[in-house]
């Protein structure tokens, strides 16, 4: 058990951050590159200050829940926000995690107390369960939803629920410890290759209609529109 | 009266010459020590760890120097007659080449635990809530 | 499967196939299509073979990272439920989900690489031209930036390029092919109609021209073939306001039309070479802008997209483009147009926002200030601007007959606006959303009138004293 440990806290950790990192970058590489001015018919360079401003539009409205999707539907989109703002925050910030990354590579930052990640885990399980009722039972939802959407959800709500059984020591904690950093680290992995690349793709495809909305659909003209 | 004054003197010779060993093994033996319970720890995120002393020094016989030390050119120099406060020298920092005092003591027990394949490595082995 | 297509092909030419995956390029074939009226089409369509080695090699050309990140992330919310207007025109009906919609259709297209069959494409054609209207509402709601209306868009153009393309869409980019115009109007035809119109109103306004390829001109006006074709008027009004304005302004010959039907057909090539015709126009006349008619898909095919067609990499027309309401915003707010304030619309009346110009172009305020001169009570429709629903009949959709039932359940979600407004007046700027307008006040009878702002506008004008017909002054001596 103990070797298990070693191996997913050493190599597998190491290896899982490579693929989280190298994924995400050739993500990012592989949509600029595959942009083309007129396929998508934008003129993303020659406009570029139009473009950039519309980018940075779209990024704003959104990135903050100041949009009409968010007027029109506050409970899911309230959920997504808390969804989204606890499951970056809690793990980036938890003091076990930037000490185990400290005593690894040398590197380390700001911590916010415990009970705060403890109780963004426990939002983030709550948000989840919320988006797999929603996904039983709403008819427009599932009609959408596939496999794939389950297993992204369970891939992104695991690390969660084993990291609070592990920090409340509940069951066998070396059982629990590996079992969380193994599912934070199917989490890293999976990020780049399923639905999850969002974590990136987010931001390009937002970037990328801003551009469109702030170049050709209106932004030259007068208050310009804000998608 | 002479004889008894004699039993008396030797009483106290032996006790003093008794009574240094006694301070020492009290001081150095800690059959008591628990937990790393350490007063520079003011805001702790997790409970002190677990750590019965007892268990590492008598019961699995470890040399006292595979944790307390004092580097000089390189070479471990502490005896029992040394400081063995560890955040006498460890403070909450790292200062130099002296790790910080909870690094310290995760590298010194975690990487130990590891090596022999014995003892807790994750987070709530060590860290255990009081129950 | 390809080589059964070929063969079908080669039959010899009195039994031409109907269906095939090239446009239209001869007028013996636009005859054989306007003849048949559909019925024979999409019976040889429900034979006709998927070309699924062009399929791939179209995908791989054409499907790049946007729309294929676009399909992979979507992450299934249901957000971009209720901004359908067909998905609220069907009762919420789950299978008009933009998502659904378009996950069951091109999502399922690049899963499968174009590995397709026959009843599959007509599912896809249904779909992308009978469930779609690309009003792009859609993308402005959905949190991850999926245009599903783009990705519409592109679909047609798949299927266009395997021909399943609506009856009506095939004859549509033939047109363009042939006559350079979405209707068998030629330019001599063209000439002949302004000419036509001016004698008819030279008499009221006196000195009025509609000058033909005048070089140098400050304003080419571009239309749409409807207009000469069955509504001359329109032409007709949009001289004299340019006559009364004092506009230095001429129409081409060549490239006098501006629409693009091949646009909603998907058929690209066509849109290139239509596009192209009004831009040598453009360059021929040497002239400072363009304003082109009340039109909203004229004004994204011309302006917006026409340039990314023509491979203009700036993105620009060679000349700026202006769609008609800002020409008219522009004469009113300098004064080259005057309306009596005494002939404003008494009555409520409504403004329809059309997706083309307002959502695609965001002429969002533009409208409503030419309002504040013509009307005294106007009302907003809710939502509105570039949050408005489509009319129900863009993208084609008005001209397809097999999609005739849906598109009347879609008009539900405008009528119920309209009557919202408790307005009995909309005003659309338009074609296609005028067009739509009249159709639901024939099916759903609410008592509504709608108009263009041509006929509006000539109703308020001022005609300045010098360009008054000589009869009236003397009239008015008496």
């Amino acid at each position: 058990m103990v070797a298990i440990y070693e191996f997913v806290r050493g190599p597998l950790a190491l290896i899982s951050f490579a693929v989280f990192f190298v994924g995400c970058i050739y993500r990012i590489i592989w949509y600029v590159k595959g942009l083309d001015w007129r396929l998508d018919r934008v003129a993303y360079s020659t406009q570029r200050s139009l473009g950039i401003k519309g980018a940075i539009r779209s990024l704003f409205h959104w990135l903050l829940p100041l949009n009409r999707t968010t007027v029109n539907h506050p409970i899911f989109m309230g959920a997504t926000y808390l969804f989204h703002l606890c499951l970056i925050i809690a793990p980036l910030f938890l003091v076990a995690h930037v000490v185990l990354i400290e005593e690894s590579w040398n590197i380390s930052w700001i911590t916010i107390p415990d009970p705060i990640p403890d109780y963004m885990a426990m939002v983030v399980i709550a948000v989840g369960v919320f988006f797999l009722l929603r996904r039983l039972t709403n008819p427009d939802v599932k009609i959408i939803t596939d496999g794939s959407d389950y297993l992204v959800l369970a891939i992104a709500v695991a690390p969660f629920i084993t990291g609070i059984l592990a920090y409340h020591q509940i069951f066998d904690n070396q059982l629990m410890t590996i079992l969380h950093i193994l599912a934070g680290e199917i989490m890293l992995i999976a990020i780049p290759f399923t639905k999850l690349c969002h974590f990136v793709l987010f931001f390009c495809s937002r970037i990328q209609l801003g551009m469109d909305y702030g170049i050709k659909r209106g932004g030259a003209h007068g208050r310009g529109i804000a998608w | 009266m002479n004889n008894n004054n004699n039993k008396i003197i030797l009483c106290l010779v032996i006790a003093a010459c008794v009574a240094p060993f006694i301070i020492i093994s009290a001081a150095f033996a800690q059959d008591d020590i628990q937990q790393l319970q350490h007063d520079i720890f003011v805001d702790r995120e997790r409970p002190a760890a677990v750590f019965p002393h007892a268990l590492h020094a008598d019961e699995l016989g470890i040399d006292c120097l595979e944790c307390h030390h004092i580097y000089k050119d390189g070479e471990n120099v502490w005896d029992e007659s040394e400081l063995s406060d560890c955040t006498g020298c460890h403070s909450l920092k790292a200062d130099g080449k002296k790790m910080s005092a909870m690094r310290a003591f995760h590298t010194n027990c975690k990487d130990c635990h590891l090596k022999e394949n014995k003892g807790p490595v994750t987070c709530g082995e060590c860290h255990t809530k009081k129950k | 499967m390809a080589e059964e297509a070929k063969t079908q092909e080669e039959k010899p030419q009195d039994k031409r196939p109907l269906v095939s995956r090239v446009p239209v390029k001869d007028k013996e074939m636009l005859d054989l299509l306007l003849a048949d009226r559909g019925v024979t089409y999409y019976e040889e369509m429900k034979k006709f073979p998927v070309d699924t080695e062009a399929f791939k090699k179209t995908l791989d050309a054409s499907c790049k990272s946007r729309i294929r990140t676009w399909l992979k992330i979507c992450a299934h919310c249901g957000m971009c439920a209720d901004t359908c207007f067909f998905y609220l025109a069907n009762d919420r009906d789950p299978k008009q989900v933009p998502s659904y919609k378009i996950q069951s259709t091109l999502g399922e297209i690049v899963k499968r690489n174009g590995d397709v069959d026959t009843d599959f494409m007509i599912n896809c054609m249904d779909t992308a031209w009978g469930k779609c209207t690309c009003c792009n509402r859609c993308g402005m709601y959905c949190p991850h930036g999926i245009d599903m209306g783009v990705m519409f868009g592109y679909t047609r153009g798949l299927c266009f390029s395997q021909g399943f393309v609506p009856h009506e869409m095939k004859i549509g980019s033939g047109m363009h092919w042939i006559f350079n115009a979405q209707m068998d109007v030629t330019v001599e035809d063209y000439v002949e109609t302004c000419e036509w119109m001016v004698e008819e109103n030279e008499e009221y306004y006196p000195g009025l021209t509609i000058p033909v390829d005048k070089v140098g001109a400050d304003i080419m006006y571009v239309v749409n073939a409807r207009e000469p074709k069955h509504y001359p008027q329109d032409l007709a009004v949009a001289a004299i306001l340019f006559h009364l304005a004092g506009e230095s302004w001429t129409v081409p010959s060549k490239g006098w039309e501006g629409t693009s039907l091949a646009m909603f057909a998907g058929d690209w090539a066509c849109c290139k070479q239509q596009v192209e015709n009004v831009y040598a126009a453009m360059e021929r006349l040497k002239v400072k802008r363009y304003v082109g008619t009340e039109c909203g898909h004229q004004h994204r095919a011309t302006i917006t997209e026409g340039p990314y067609w023509a491979g203009r990499k700036s993105g620009d027309p060679p000349v700026p483009g202006l769609h008609y309401v800002e020409w008219v915003l522009e004469a009113l707010e300098t004064g080259k147009l005057k309306l009596d304030p005494a002939k404003k619309i008494k009555e409520p009346c409504t403004l329809q926002d059309p997706c083309n110009y307002v959502r695609n172009h965001g002429l969002t305020d533009v409208t409503r200030k030419i309002m504040s001169y013509i009307a005294e009570d106007f009302r907003e429709m809710s939502p509105n601007r570039e949050h408005n629903f489509c009319c129900g009949g863009g993208g084609g959709m008005n001209g397809i007959g097999r999609y005739r039932k849906e598109r009347n359940i879609g008009l539900k979600v405008k009528r119920d606006q309209i009557l919202a407004t408790g307005t009995k007046f909309v005003v659309s700027a338009c074609h296609n959303c005028w067009d739509a307008i009249r159709d639901l006040e024939e099916v759903y009878k609410i008592g509504i009138k709608w108009s263009f702002l041509k006929p509006i506008l000539l109703e308020m004008v001022i005609v300045p004293d010098h360009l008054k017909p000589k009869e009236e002054e003397e009239g008015a001596n008496e």
